[in-house]
């Protein structure tokens, strides 16, 4: 009984047998901003991943259409080809005018117009399905093509291709953002950790003339800051979660299925290096007065 | 063991603490440092366990030289040394055990075995019951004796112990002397810095003589 009373005060489970140093203010408070700016983080990859998802869903059905005069209807064999030539682009096809009759018929409705006559004056239509992701580079080439054979783009359509544009753009900005964010994390991890080695300084210089090597000294230190980052980035993920279950309903109408549990690992992973890095910083060089105690 | 020839010592602040001091220690030696607050007992102390390297002169310590030790060997000297401080620079929020094997374990020593040794030391110190205890749960000498059993955990040969009586009662003061004394028996060498020369009577060693960083007297031993 004995025996297992002493064992339970022994606490010297940890890797080599380091000791954490007590969790204090400084740490609870670091803790908690870097569980806020992860959680921030993780808001907007999910957000990022819903906006793709969504994009995506109408992309799949994104056509090109191409108008041809007239005048310029003999082209129109060549403009195909021409089309069919542009790289990104899966396939191009003619667009008959029973084709033309019928959209024409179910747009006007029962309005009582003549759709068999308005289809012989409206422009021959020609539609270009794309391959993959549109991009502005796509429809500028498609743009090229048509003019060249007297035809026509649907301009209104160009936007299709902007808004990938403008997604991509969005991307690098959340990956800067996502950078800088990690930087002020270890900053801020680095700074408390600095507060708590000044406040142990006495102890660190204990250890220094009981010959303790370097690593035994600062790696207590710097688990701790590993340690900061994973309870933070579960924390976080787990207020993500909740975020998500409250949006449920309505990613559910936008047919959207958002997944959160792939950002776990990333965020625990990325929060373990941000605050082991952070630590590093804190442990590289402090000096009080004229001892070194790290 | 020890080596000091014309060794002096001057702080960036321009003060010398020591001046020219001489001296040989032999291994099992009992030593006591005496003399007049600033004369420089501390200070021999520092240099000895590498805190301060001295300015000018020779100074080897168990074989190595102290003006041009590296880091590494440093390190390894300071694990052969046993420090025992006035203020005991004991770990307040760490058990007893906890700071009784913290040499042991900057050394790297088997986990399983720290608690036998631990144990070991603390009963020497007569604290064996107070394993799990608190330093602030103990009284100024009884932190005292924690700070022996911490210094003597690794069995070094060499404990360097500066005002090891400087707060106590005569009383505890004595008991702390013999627990030195009863090491120094074992082999080990002690050297003590105080200035409560009374002590000298009761547990007699040789006396070095300190003054304005100088030695002024030292005799192989009294009695």
């Amino acid at each position: 009984m004995k025996k297992i009373k002493e064992k339970q005060h022994v606490k010297i489970n940890l890797p080599g047998g380091y000791h954490l140093p007590p969790f204090g203010i400084q740490q609870s408070l670091a803790t908690t901003i870097v569980c806020i700016s992860l959680w921030m983080l993780g808001l907007f990859w999910l957000g990022l991943q819903a906006t793709e998802q969504w994009i995506g869903s109408w992309q799949d059905d994104v056509r090109f259409h191409v108008y041809l005069e007239e005048e310029n209807k003999d082209k129109s064999q060549a403009l195909v080809q021409s089309l069919q030539s542009v790289p990104s682009v899966a396939s191009v096809r003619l667009v008959t005018q029973g084709e033309t009759e019928q959209w024409l018929s179910d747009w006007l409705g029962d309005s009582g117009l003549n759709t068999e006559e308005m289809a012989t004056v409206l422009p021959n239509v020609i539609e270009v399905l794309p391959k993959e992701k549109v991009t502005e580079f796509l429809f500028t080439d498609i743009r090229e093509e048509a003019h060249r054979l007297g035809g026509t783009v649907n301009e209104e359509e160009s936007y299709f291709a902007s808004a990938q544009a403008f997604f991509e753009d969005v991307r690098i900005f959340i990956w800067v953002v996502s950078a800088l964010i990690a930087l002020a994390m270890m900053v801020i991890i680095s700074n408390a950790l600095r507060m708590i080695i000044i406040a142990r300084a006495d102890e660190v210089h204990l250890m220094r003339l009981l010959g303790a090597q370097e690593l035994f000294i600062r790696m207590p230190f710097m688990l701790e800051g590993a340690l900061i980052g994973v309870i933070a980035g579960t924390v976080a993920w787990l207020l993500d979660w909740c975020v998500l279950q409250l949006m449920v309903t309505w990613l559910t109408e936008l047919k959207l299925d958002v997944h959160s549990l792939y950002l776990l690992p990333i965020m625990i992973l990325c929060g373990a290096v941000i605050g082991f890095v952070g630590a590093v910083i804190a442990t590289s060089d402090v000096r009080i007065e004229t001892q070194s105690v790290l | 063991m020890i080596s000091m020839q014309q060794m002096m010592l001057r702080y960036p602040t321009g003060r010398t603490a020591l001046a020219g001091v001489t001296l040989d220690i032999e291994q099992g030696g009992f030593v006591y440092l005496v003399g007049e607050s600033g004369a420089g007992k501390s200070s021999v102390l520092r240099t000895l366990y590498g805190d301060i390297p001295p300015s000018y002169g020779e100074l080897s310590v168990q074989g190595i030289n102290m003006r041009k030790v590296s880091t590494a060997n440093l390190r390894l000297l300071r694990q052969r040394i046993g420090i025992i401080f006035q203020d005991h620079k004991l770990i307040f929020s760490r058990t007893v055990f906890e700071n009784v094997a913290l040499p042991l374990r900057v050394q790297g020593r088997a986990l399983n075995r720290l608690l036998p040794r631990v144990k070991k030391v603390l009963e020497f110190v007569g604290l064996s019951e107070h394993v799990w205890s608190y330093p602030e749960a103990l009284s100024g000498g009884e932190q005292q004796r924690v700070a022996i059993a911490r210094a003597m955990s690794s069995n070094p040969p060499l404990i360097l112990a500066d005002e090891p009586t400087g707060n106590l009662d005569v009383q505890t003061a004595r008991h702390i002397l013999d627990l030195l004394q009863a090491l120094n028996k074992h082999g080990t060498t002690v050297i003590i810095a105080t200035h409560d020369i009374h002590l000298l009577q009761s547990h007699p060693g040789r006396v070095v003589q300190l003054h304005q960083g100088a030695i002024v007297d030292a005799k192989s031993a009294v009695s």
